[in-house]
């Protein structure tokens, strides 16, 4: 059960009656929780470029945001804008907890579970979000990246710094499902509406062999396959 | 995990923009499909209010109203009494209510000199 520390989130609590229209209304997924359920959703400027991935899930009267954006400071301060006035609020608890990632588990199932300072986060059957007080020391982390990396290769998920950035749309770097296709306006929602209608620019994820290596552009690159990101 | 609100939850404190003494102007054509809208009857009001979303992140929301709960400032224009909410004043300084007066894209335009960029449909703005 490898274990890291995530120490590039942030984890941010949304509170009051509105919070949960708030957050629909400036990503790209619909927020809409089942029981225990996450959502993970994306924020986006107005070329449908990425500002921030968000993981969602509801505790009590909170929604807890596992936020990983390049700028957190500037992320904070478009959403604080955006309030005009609706019931919301939004504080930052980073420093009041510890996250890492549990991966290569076989029996990981998904939402969330909150088990006494423990909150697990479920996703996708592949891995666990633990977050934890800081207080507590932290449990057992490895720094051996390289598995992580590699475990992320065999199983095609995209990672903020390497497929995920600001300089591409979530058609770009295999993040469609994050996307909502009938849901309302968002910022970013034309270009990509646009790009689905017209099937132009649509990408996806590939695992190739690094024997192949110099043909493509690599996102990701392990010690036998890499990531790239091909034009479908 | 620490939420940071078990031991001292309070009311949610809403962080409020900056409030600005709103002006605004309304076209001829705007004022003549209010005439319309509102009759005789000029105790109601037209709320003209911004919503977060939209594509370009912000959205306008015009209503006619009697009154409101929302915390607003009245201005009196050409007779029309227009509610601005206080705390999307920032964004509405200086606006100009247009009416366009078309079969397709219609009806209530808002000229925003704080709008960098709107999107299609004029609806949205940032």
């Amino acid at each position: 059960m490898p274990r890291m520390a995530f120490t590039d989130a942030r984890i941010l609590v949304f509170l009051g009656s509105d919070r949960q229209k708030f957050l629909d209304g400036l990503s790209s997924n619909k927020v809409e929780f089942e029981s225990n359920g996450v959502v993970t959703t994306l924020f986006l400027d107005n070329k449908a470029k990425i500002v921030a991935q968000v993981h969602l899930f509801c505790l009590g009267e909170l929604i807890i945001g596992i936020t990983i954006t390049e700028d957190s400071q500037s992320f904070l301060e478009y959403l604080n804008q955006k309030i005009l006035g609706q019931e919301v609020a939004i504080n930052d608890i980073t420093s009041l907890n510890h996250i890492d990632i549990i991966y290569d588990e076989p029996n990981i199932v998904d939402g969330v579970v909150a088990q006494s300072n423990h909150t697990i986060i479920g996703m996708n059957r592949l891995y666990q979000f633990d977050i934890y007080p800081s207080k507590l020391p932290r449990e057992n982390v490895s720094n051996d990246y390289q598995s992580f990396t590699e475990w992320r290769i065999s199983n095609l998920i995209p990672w903020y710094g390497y497929e995920i950035s600001s300089k591409v749309n979530p058609y770009q770097c295999g993040l469609n499902s994050h996307v909502h296709e009938n849901k309302g306006c968002y910022t970013g929602q034309e270009i990509l509406t646009r790009m689905r209608s017209r099937n132009k620019g649509m990408c996806e994820l590939e695992v190739i062999d690094n024997l192949e290596i110099d043909k493509h552009n690599v996102t990701t690159k392990g010690i036998e396959q890499s990531i790239i990101i091909k034009r479908v | 995990m620490d939420c940071g609100t078990c031991e001292t939850a309070g009311p949610v404190i809403v962080q409020t923009p900056e409030v600005v003494n709103v002006e605004l102007t309304i076209t001829k054509n705007a004022e003549s499909m209010l005439e319309q809208a509102f009759g005789d009857d000029k105790s109601m009001a037209l709320l003209v209010g911004v919503l977060s979303g939209g594509c370009s992140g912000y959205m306008y929301d015009l209503q006619i109203v009697d009154d409101t709960d929302i915390d607003c400032q009245e201005l009196s224009i050409s007779g029309f009494r227009i509610l601005v909410p206080n705390s999307s004043s920032h964004l509405l300084d200086g606006i100009e209510i247009d009416y366009e007066d078309r079969l397709m894209g219609g009806g209530f335009k808002i000229n925003n000199p704080n709008a960098k960029s709107s999107c299609g449909c004029g609806e949205s703005f940032a």
